[in-house]
């Protein structure tokens, strides 16, 4: 037999995730602490990670990865779906472009290091040549729990 | 957009065996709670889904069985399960129940709506007096994915 979280708990456990929030309960009262909140790190890839795979990061000119702060302020949780509360904006692309077809949500900011926890396709590739400037629009980056 | 399988696992062992997930925020990651304490394991009658209630059993000595966050989960990949053999109560008197489900819980009081994790069981398990139920070893597969 196999398991389903249920509706709530899939709702915390974002919480906890994206937005630093306690969930109460598991262990003791308290449950799970909140901890320092710092940022998670949102990255793009030109060969699409895996589940199990690391994925090529890009490279392009200027690019960082963009860190989104694990609150309320940088991420929605609604219903066992979390997304980006605030545009997430890449930097400009200076002379050396690339096309970005996926991307990560990772513990940290350096770009190459294997540290990701989600990953996706983006819904269309995107040719990044100077002067272009990624960006995902609010609510554009969905992380679902089921 | 799917989760990396080594935080699958992580969040895992963050919820049945209280290890915390580095990393997460800062170095110390999310944290464990102050004691690992234990998950509630029940059954159910009327099975629950992601979003409803079910109706747990309420066979004469029934109760919700406590399974330790220290060591009395195995986590391997994306599949927690039970260490040791989940025994319940034996069925002593008046009702009896068909168990077609189980749920994981917070706590231990019957009939609390504080479930985290639900399945059907693979064959429904006739209750009636005398009979013990019992998950065996590895029996109480949890999939995340």
């Amino acid at each position: 037999m196999a398991g389903s979280k249920k509706d709530a708990f899939e709702t915390s456990i974002l919480q906890h995730i994206f937005q630093n929030m306690a969930v109460s309960g598991i262990g003791d009262s308290t449950g799970l602490p909140a901890g320092t909140a710092g940022s998670l790190y949102v990255a793009l890839f030109t060969a699409d990670p895996s589940d199990s795979a690391q994925g090529t990061e890009t490279s392009y000119t200027n690019y960082d990865r963009k860190a989104v702060a694990r609150s309320a302020a940088g991420w929605t949780v609604t219903a066992g779906a979390a997304s980006n509360a605030a545009a997430i904006t890449f930097a400009q692309c200076g002379t050396t472009g690339a096309t970005l077809t996926g991307f990560a949500i990772c513990k940290g900011g350096t770009t190459g290091t294997n540290d990701q926890i989600y990953w996706g396709t983006l819904s269309s590739n995107l040719t990044v040549s100077t002067g272009v400037t990624p960006e995902f629009a609010i609510g554009a980056l969905v992380v679902n729990e089921d | 957009m799917s989760a990396k399988d080594g935080f699958e696992t992580s969040l895992l062992n963050l919820m049945f065996n209280n290890v915390a997930v580095s990393g997460v925020g800062d170095s110390g990651g999310l944290l464990g709670s102050s004691s690992p304490g234990n998950l509630y394991v029940a059954l159910y009658t009327v099975t629950p889904s992601d979003a409803a209630q079910g109706t747990e059993c309420d066979y004469i000595g029934y109760a919700r069985r406590p399974v330790s966050r220290n060591g009395g989960f195995v986590i391997s990949g994306n599949n927690a399960s039970n260490a040791a053999a989940i025994t319940f109560g034996q069925c002593l008197s008046g009702d009896t129940d068909t168990a077609v489900a189980f749920t994981i819980n917070l706590g231990s009081a019957t009939g609390v709506d504080d479930a985290i994790l639900w399945g059907a069981l693979s064959s429904n398990l006739d209750i009636s007096v005398g009979v013990t139920p019992e998950f065996a070893i590895g029996d109480l597969d949890i999939n995340v994915d």
